[in-house]
């Protein structure tokens, strides 16, 4: 079976890839991309997702479409990438003798899932739920709705945010963090979930969540793990909201401190699901502790931590 | 386990400040001789250390069985004491330039090779802990592809004379400081070297060059290299750009970026506080040339001929810096 990979230069792609080494894969990579990073040996076809020709010649001798390839940082191009790009894909696909179409989505665009409006990540990922699974297609389609992923060869440093705070201090209390919530899943159930597809045939859509984390078990896991021995300091939401803000807000009146104590308050959500909706995947799944440990021994490997 | 038994080659600072007490501090090695051509300087040496010193390197060689010989001597002497070292069966540590020319550097290389033994040229740059983690970076593509990179290296003009006879230096600041730079780059991007274009002045009216800038291109890399010896304490930069990042640092300060995401490390170090409005770096115990003599002891104990940078790496090194003067058209040359 020859499985063609959009985004295969990604964080998803490259683990899927280093995972297929045995198996028929062909990266598909954009004209200007760097391969450096593809495992040896991998077979590559350029093709662009604004270009029909090029994905139609890219389909050839296909069985079987993994689509991961998306703009999740730079917002002018979500629409056009996120939803065009794929439809295009769809048409070439149906074009070609493909058989099984898997598609990357976003926790946020799973019909039990509230969606976040304000995203324009999560409305491009909703943009193809009805072109994916409201049409007829000649092919079985899956797709894949994880949280908040880890795990190794990150190469654009997406989750370092989250590492580096905890690495870069001894002691770590607001308001050096704000209360965040998470929902974190290992890159590697995300590449299972989609070899299963491809193996077992699964059509449908399949959320990949591990369990509703809270900050301090999210920051007290790196902080165990990351070098520089850091100690996460656990601070009541009442303190941060009425003597870490208001202090802060005096030091920016002064002029000592750069900003104002609002950010303090800010809630963050990574990911997090209702709670009869947590811990699921269509295979066995790695622990969350596991997705953090390996992100911070990769960061370590290249030289970044 | 056996000890190595180095002999040391010059007693100048290079020898006495570094070379002695890193074989005297590694586990596997001790000095048990040195060589100094000055009387005055080796008896004064010879009381310090308690090892006995020669008047040169080949009654050193006769007068003990050497496992190991450091060269910390002028480079034109280079070549003749590497080549009675190897000649002797010993690995050998030689301070860069590692040759006055390429061809002398590929003479030593090949002796080298055919007598098996652990060479390594005295790079000192990559054993800084930011340029190993640079390197790191690198090679593990974290820029995306490389699209330029520039180094700036001026350090005060070299006290000692023989820098600035071509006959006994090689060359002006191109030879002395160029190599540094050139072993990382090497180490980066390999060592297939096309030099472009280069330029040299002469600021004094020494003999030899006291600024050089060379364009070139390493493993397809356009790479913009420059030096001086000028008054100053000595500054080196690198500013490596690629596709998806860049970096800048010096052994002190290492600062990038990566898809838009900073990183920052102080000797290699991520801070102990960093609030975002203060960052607190810890005390940096930091000794690259204990550490690069070190790596070179380790290797020599396991008989381990592929080191940081062998002989041939000198050799490579040196053809760059040949293919500058021989642009620049160096007066000197002529007379060699």
């Amino acid at each position: 079976m020859t499985v063609l990979v959009t985004g295969a230069t990604g964080f998803i792609g490259l683990n899927l890839l280093h995972a297929m080494t045995d198996r028929e894969a062909v990266a598909m990579v954009r004209p200007s991309a760097s391969t450096a990073r593809l495992p040896d040996g991998v077979e590559t076809v350029e093709s662009d997702l604004s270009d029909p020709d090029s994905l139609a010649a890219a389909m050839e001798g296909v069985d079987a479409v993994v689509h991961l390839a998306a703009a999740v940082y730079a917002q002018a191009e979500m629409e056009r990438t996120n939803t065009g790009g794929t439809e295009r894909l769809v048409d070439a696909a149906a074009e070609a003798d493909v058989e099984t179409f898997v598609f990357l989505s976003t926790v946020g665009a799973h019909p039990e899932v509230p969606t976040d409006t304000d995203s324009p990540y999560q409305r491009s990922k909703v943009a193809v739920e009805d072109l994916l699974f409201g049409q007829d297609h000649p092919f079985d389609v899956a797709a894949l709705y994880p949280t908040y992923i880890f795990g190794p060869r990150d190469y654009r440093l997406t989750r370092y945010e989250h590492v580096r705070p905890i690495a870069a201090n001894r002691v770590l209390v607001p308001p050096l963090y704000t209360y965040d919530e998470y929902n974190v899943v290992h890159v590697d159930d995300v590449v299972g979930s989609v070899v299963h597809c491809l193996d077992e045939r699964a059509t449908g859509r399949h959320l990949i969540t591990g369990p509703n984390l809270t900050n301090r078990q999210v920051l007290g896991t790196i902080a165990r793990h990351a070098p520089g021995n850091c100690r996460v300091v656990g601070v009541p939401y009442g303190v941060t909201r009425w003597v870490v803000k208001p202090t802060l807000d005096l030091l920016h009146r002064v002029g000592v401190s750069p900003v104002p104590g609002d950010g303090f308050l800010e809630r963050g959500d990574f990911g997090t699901v209702r709670e009869d909706l947590t811990e699921r995947a269509p295979v066995r799944q790695r622990s969350w502790q596991s997705a953090l440990t390996e992100t911070i021994d990769w960061y370590e490997s290249v030289g970044v931590l | 386990m056996t000890e190595l038994a180095v002999g040391v080659v010059g007693a100048g600072w290079m020898a006495t400040d570094y070379h002695v007490p890193a074989f005297t501090s590694h586990p596997r090695t001790r000095v048990v001789a040195f060589a100094e051509r000055d009387d005055a300087r080796r008896a004064a040496v010879e009381g310090d250390l308690s090892v006995p010193g020669y008047a040169s390197a080949e009654a050193m060689l006769a007068a003990h069985e050497l496992d190991v010989v450091s060269v910390c001597t002028p480079p034109s002497t280079h070549e003749g004491i590497f080549l009675d070292a190897v000649d002797a069966g010993c690995h050998v540590l030689c301070e860069k330039p590692l040759a006055l020319t390429a061809e002398s550097a590929r003479r030593m290389a090949e002796a080298a090779d055919a007598a098996g033994v652990v060479t390594q040229v005295g790079y000192l740059h990559r054993y800084y802990r930011n340029y190993e983690r640079a390197l790191e970076m690198l090679s593990n593509h974290l820029l995306g592809d490389i699209v330029e990179v520039t180094v700036a290296h001026h350090s005060a003009p070299p006290q000692q004379g023989w820098y600035y006879n071509p006959d006994l230096s090689g060359g002006g600041v191109a030879r002395d400081l160029f190599p540094h730079s050139l072993d990382v780059l090497f180490e980066a991007f390999g060592e297939d070297a096309d030099v472009t274009d280069a330029s040299v002045r002469h600021l004094r009216g020494n003999a030899v060059e006291d600024t050089a800038r060379v364009s070139l291109e390493i493993g397809g890399v356009p790479v913009n290299l420059s030096a001086t010896w000028t008054q100053t304490d000595g500054v080196t930069r690198v500013l490596v750009v690629g596709t998806e990042g860049w970096l800048e640092l010096d052994a002190e300060t290492l600062q990038g970026e990566v898809h838009g995401r900073p990183v920052e490390f102080q000797h290699g170090d991520l801070p102990l506080v960093d609030v975002g409005v203060a960052t607190l770096f810890p005390a940096s115990d930091e000794d690259a040339h204990t550490a690069r003599i070190h790596d070179f002891a380790d290797h020599a104990a396991a008989g381990d001929t592929e080191t940081a940078a062998p002989a041939s790496r000198g050799v490579a090194v040196a053809e760059v810096v040949d293919a500058v003067y021989e642009r620049t058209g160096a007066a000197w040359r002529a007379d060699q």
